[in-house]
């Protein structure tokens, strides 16, 4: 019941946090100058009068002695007002000024560009926690010793050489010298199928590692430190096989802060790595929120800021939740 | 029987007519035989992109990335071929392969294509399109164009020419804005377009027609408010608290400055607080009376100078299509009448050049598809937008290729359209073997070119990191280009006094030209570009001003003479020149040993621009205790810029060494502007914009010049400069023709639209008519040459780099020929050669180990 009260809770302070996040997005958006840039063969007067038919400016008068545009900028309130007449009727936009989907619906093209993102990451995911979290349990069963040194050096590797430099190796030799995989992902939306898994490998395999790095150093770190508790040596006495021991109880506690962590760094790929989908060419959303503040594509920047928002403050209940689960001691909502 | 012998007789006759008849008409066929199909090889050509295509939609696109699909789903009604000497051959081979060796070198023709006829028909149009006796005369204006009778769009369904102008209706659709409608105003005027566009909307216009020489003609109404030209006109109104025709300070500046006191000041300060949105109000006498009073102060004493100071809003009329200049007198038939005249026949009644390059096509859209990719506006806007040709569902195409699959952000396929017409036209036989066309963006470069090394992708760019190892490479080809790059140099004083960065210095020519002198342009471009040229004009080496016989508008003598000029060099009595150093026999000389490079001169300029600020500190806002900071505004920070702004940064440096000026400059990078560089430059808000320029337009090296003189096209970067009121004096050349040999006083704007035929249209005081084809063309050349000069000698931009591109194309295609031709570049897809199927390319790779390195740095 403390549980179900607590969950209540954190949903409606969500749906708050999520209103405001929005609201301040939209201002600041809003705020920005509009940028006008006119090309040759274009007519400048047209593109002020699609921005003032789109609501954005009114009063758009040229002014041949100055040659100047001037117009006033429509209310940011009266904008949101608009705004969200759209997306209650289930209009989300279209692309405006970022020139890979002008004209194309925002929405479509958010769905079509997820998948992609998502994928690689869970791959990525499924990858590198077990190899990860494996590599810190053995380094920190093997404190001091040779092998524990071999995975801190390897670790450290990983964790220093930028993902560009990953991602270029291993486009170099897995992709153009020993051609074990393609250069790029395969086009298409046949995502569930094996030349289209082959072709995310090396976006994988280039995402993961420094993952892995990040789960198996942080693994060893807690674990080495839970291994040398007095419960542990409790455990032991009570005749619990060193296995054993570590399994049902060092293990679990140490999972209490690692867990929190995989969650967060899942949510955080969401949004797509800019750097390896660029250089395999990943048809994902990676560039696609910055590039919306940069062009000013309202539209985009909008849905995409609700999502991630919401996918972040969302992650933030379960990883609360997730306490509870991992360790019986914490209650949430309890007093 | 008599009746049979008839019959028999008539037989026989009958007979013996018509052997010989289809007798002479197989011999007929014998002299023309049909070409033979080729056993040409065919495959699919793969390429990338770094920006995917979204909207290749005529009559929408935005830019030039998107004709990369839209190119191969239209067609033209004329299109440029290679020239092919007979005397070699002709075009076909006996096998009927193309004979490559009978290509000429820089020729064309230009051939009809999905029309099969054009006319003149401006003497004979409705008398509504209102056309003068003398445009009438000289013809150009209203043209007839035939449709072929099988145009068929992919799916098969017919077009027509009704289709054409329900096109031109929905181009035009003031609901829609469409950003292509401007090419129909601009480029091509139709009659009435831009008021159909503009439909009822209001400007705000300048009261001064030329400064200090011809004003508006106003009359105040019963209550004292002036009106233009009668009592009831247009309201005439006043800048109070915006800038206007006088000074970009408002009215209500110089009051508060102490300019105008007393009542005037009194009148000025209560007016302010009624201005509408543009910042004015309605002009009445008391107004008027201040204005004067402060003109015959200040200002030059001029006739309704006061007016400087004034604007009218101008409503454009309520039109409807019916009275926009294109319709379809017949099925197959469309008729095009135009403001200013196309000259796209020769005399002989064949077709011009400018046939194929100004009016090769009208747009457009399948009817039933468009109608229902028609969306609404939403809620808050009026905004009527279209999906049309934005995915593989909504696109049609009625061009030599279709669109069979497309995935945003990703990749696109285009493969043979079967219904297009030309695949049947003698003109086209065994040509297209690239029967598919694959492309996927790739925004990386490395990515690229292991692709490209892997034999995945067909061709690619040579960009800096592999120039020297490629581009001896015998697949590499060399493309001349439009482009035009340079230097811009921020130097609007009032604004570069109240900066913060202290370099009013920019304001003083000397300084800017001592930047000119410093920059070894040769050693500019060897380190900063791939294979671009050194450039010292604002036009390239690719601007044509006679296209029928190949004249280059760089390689006439007054281009070079006025270069020569703009360098430092003069020319003697007996008609050498000399830079002052060295002599040359005659301009073809200096020009050869001209590069722009004089950094001697250069120090002496900083010296004097040195002198000229300091002792005008105040005048330039310079403060000789702070350095003079000059900021290097980019839109990213990349590797090219880092290196570009590195060079600019030591040319700087080593300018001012041993001057007055040694540690006194600091120069700075900043990559924060993104995509507003170029307005945030125009507003001042860094000082050197390097690497920008213009390309385009050319067969048109005088229209070229709007990009720096005609400030309503919007696209000069030294917004600061009025060349609608710097006046310029020049004799004309002698001849045949109106204002010839006279020396004439004309405004830079106006000088230049008398030279592009559109003074009248742009309501310019002196209305000279000096178009191509309406003044000797040597008329045109000097003159285009003179602003270009004055242009340059501004400095406010100075001229660097010249286009030329650079393409290492693989080893399954090969371009027809290596020789690069301004209107068929090296053949295109239409002529490639295909030299391994797609099944022969994968074992030729395998051949290869999948690494063709070594194949490609070959250079023979």
């Amino acid at each position: 019941m403390y549980m179900f009260k607590y969950v209540l809770k954190r949903l409606g302070l969500l749906i708050m946090t999520f209103c405001i996040i929005m609201l301040m997005c939209f201002t600041l958006i809003k705020l920005l100058p509009i940028v006008v840039t006119v090309q040759i063969g274009q007519d400048a007067n047209i593109i002020y009068r699609q921005l003032e038919a789109r609501g954005y400016i009114t009063n758009v008068v040229y002014d041949s002695a100055t040659q100047l545009w001037s117009y006033d900028t429509v209310p940011i309130l009266k904008q949101l007002g608009f705004y969200l007449q759209r997306i209650f009727q289930g209009d989300f936009g279209i692309g405006v000024s970022m020139a890979e989907y002008r004209n194309q619906p925002v929405w479509d093209i958010f769905m079509e560009k997820m998948p992609p993102t998502v994928l690689i990451n869970v791959y990525s995911t499924l990858i590198g926690v077990p190899i990860g979290l494996g590599l810190g349990i053995f380094a920190a069963l093997k404190k001091n010793k040779w092998q524990d040194q071999v995975i801190s050096v390897f670790i450290i590797l990983l964790i220093s050489v930028p993902s560009i430099v990953l991602g270029l190796i291993v486009q170099y030799v897995f992709c153009f010298k020993l051609q074990w995989f393609p250069l790029t992902m395969n086009s298409g939306f046949d995502y569930f199928t094996w030349p289209m898994f082959r072709s995310m490998l090396p976006a994988v395999f280039s995402l993961c590692l420094s993952s892995i790095a990040g789960y198996a150093r942080f693994t060893r770190a807690e674990l080495t430190e839970v291994l040398t508790s007095e419960f542990m040596l409790l455990a032991r006495t009570k005749g619990l096989t060193r296995g054993q021991a570590t399994l049902r109880h060092a293990l679990r506690n140490a999972m209490v802060p690692i867990f929190p962590m995989i969650l967060s760094e899942f949510v955080l790929v969401l949004s797509g790595s800019l750097v390896i989908e660029r250089m395999f060419s990943i048809p994902g959303v990676g560039r696609l929120y910055l590039d919306s503040i940069t062009y000013q594509d309202y539209d985009f920047f909008m849905l995409l800021s609700g999502f991630y928002t919401l996918v972040g403050l969302a992650a933030g209940i379960i990883t609360d939740i997730s306490y509870g689960f991992i360790d019986p001691r914490i209650r949430m909502g309890a007093r | 029987m008599a009746k049979n012998w008839k019959k028999v007789a008539a037989l026989a006759i009958v007979a013996a007519m018509a052997i010989p008849t289809v007798a002479a008409l197989a011999a007929c066929k014998e002299d023309e035989p049909e070409i033979p199909t080729a056993d040409l090889k065919q495959g699919t050509y793969r390429t990338y992109t770094s920006v995917m295509p979204s909207n290749w939609n005529e009559l929408t696109y935005a830019d030039n990335n998107d004709t990369q699909i839209m190119n191969y789903l239209v067609s033209s009604f004329y299109e440029y071929d290679y020239e092919f000497d007979e005397a070699k051959g002709g075009k076909y081979n006996e096998d009927g392969t193309i004979n490559a060796d009978a290509i000429v070198s820089g020729g064309f023709t230009v051939n009809y294509s999905a029309a099969t006829k054009l006319e003149d028909v401006t003497s004979t149009v409705d008398a509504k399109w209102g056309y003068t006796d003398e445009q009438k005369a000289t013809g150009g204006y209203a043209w007839k164009i035939t449709l072929r009778e099988d145009l068929k769009w992919d799916d098969g369904t017919p077009i027509d020419a009704t289709d054409f102008v329900y096109t031109m209706q929905q181009q035009l659709d003031p609901l829609f804005q469409n950003m292509r409608a401007s090419t129909y105003y601009t480029n091509i005027q139709v009659k009435n377009a831009r008021n159909y566009v503009y439909n009822g909307s209001e400007a705000l216009m300048s009261c001064m027609v030329v400064a200090q020489e011809e004003y508006q003609t106003v009359v105040a109404d019963d209550e004292g408010v002036y009106h233009k030209d009668t009592a009831d006109g247009d309201v005439i109104y006043a800048h109070i608290t915006t800038g206007s025709d006088w000074s970009a300070d408002p009215l209500l500046a110089y009051v508060q400055a102490g300019y105008i006191t007393g009542d005037a000041a009194a009148l000025i300060t209560s007016l302010s607080e009624e201005v509408n949105a543009d910042g004015c109000v309605p002009a009445t006498v008391e107004l008027v009376e201040a204005l004067e009073a402060f003109c015959a102060e200040y200002g030059g004493g001029y006739e309704n100078e006061w007016q400087e100071f004034c604007a009218y809003y101008y409503q454009y009329p309520e039109m409807d299509f019916s009275e926009v200049g294109m319709y379809s007198p017949s099925q197959y038939e469309i008729v095009v009448c135009l403001d200013a005249p196309i000259q796209c026949l020769k005399e002989d009644g064949s077709l011009s050049y400018e046939a194929a390059y100004s009016f090769a096509s009208l747009p457009l859209v399948k009817e039933d598809l468009y109608e229902s990719c028609k969306q609404e506006p939403a809620a808050g806007s009026t905004l009527w937008t279209t999906n049309y040709n934005t995915s593989l569902a909504t696109t049609a195409s009625w061009g030599p290729y279709k669109l069979t699959q497309f995935q945003s952000g990703k990749s696109y396929t285009l493969e043979r359209n079967d219904n297009w017409y030309g695949y049947a036209l003698e003109d086209n036989a065994n040509q297209y073997n690239v029967t598919k066309i694959e492309c996927e963006q790739i925004a990386e470069t490395n990515t690229a070119w292991m692709n490209f090394l892997s034999g995945g992708l067909d061709s690619i760019g040579l960009d800096v990191t592999h120039k020297d190892d490629y581009r001896n490479s015998k697949y590499t080809y060399f493309a001349p280009g439009t482009g035009s790059y340079g230097l811009n140099l921020y130097a609007n004083l009032d604004v570069l006094k109240t900066n913060g960065r202290n370099n009013g210095i920019l304001a003083i020519r000397d300084f800017r030209k001592a930047i000119s002198l410093s920059l070894d342009r040769d050693d500019y471009n060897a380190t900063t570009t791939t294979s671009h040229q050194t450039l010292l004009g604002l036009l390239g080496p690719a601007y044509y001003y006679d296209v029928e016989n190949g004249g280059v508008y760089r390689d006439t003598v007054y281009a070079k003479e006025a270069l020569l000029r703009v360098y430092g060099f003069t020319e003697n009595a007996d008609g050498s020149w000399t830079d002052g150093t060295n002599t040359y026999v005659d301009y073809e000389e200096a020009y050869e040993a001209m590069n722009g490079y004089n950094p001697t001169l250069a120090k002496e300029l900083v010296e004097s621009a040195y002198k000229e600020l300091t002792e005008n500190a105040e005048y330039y806002g310079y403060d000789d205790s702070k350095p003079i900071h000059l900021l290097y505004g980019t839109a990213a920070d990349k590797d090219t810029t880092r290196r570009d702004f590195e060079y600019i940064k030591e040319m700087l440096e080593t300018m001012v060494e041993g001057t007055s000026l040694e540690g006194k400059l600091e120069i700075t990078f900043d990559a924060s502007f993104g995509s507003a560089w170029a307005t945030d430059f125009r507003a001042g808000a860094y000082d050197i914009a390097s690497g920008t320029g213009f390309g385009g337009g050319a067969f048109d090296p005088s229209g070229f010049l709007q990009c720096y003189v005609d400030p309503e096209a919007g696209l000069m970067y030294s917004t600061w400069w009025d060349t609608a009121n710097e006046m310029l004096t020049f004799t004309m050349p002698e001849g045949d023709y109106a204002g010839a040999g006279e020396e004439l006083t004309m405004s830079i704007y106006n000088w230049y639209c008398c030279l592009n035929g559109i003074a009248e249209a742009k309501n310019q005081p002196k209305t000279y008519n000096w178009g191509a084809g309406f003044i000797p063309e040597d008329a045109r050349l000097e003159l285009t040459a003179k602003l270009e000069e004055v242009t340059l000698e501004q400095y406010y931009t100075i001229a660097c780099t010249s286009e030329y591109s650079a393409e290492v194309t693989g080893a399954k295609f090969t371009y027809i020929t290596d020789e690069y031709n301004i209107f068929m570049g090296f053949g295109g897809y239409r002529y490639m050669t295909v030299n391994y199927t797609d099944s022969e390319w994968t074992q030729y790779v395998a051949d290869h180990n999948g690494d063709l390195t070594s194949e490609y740095t070959k250079t023979n």
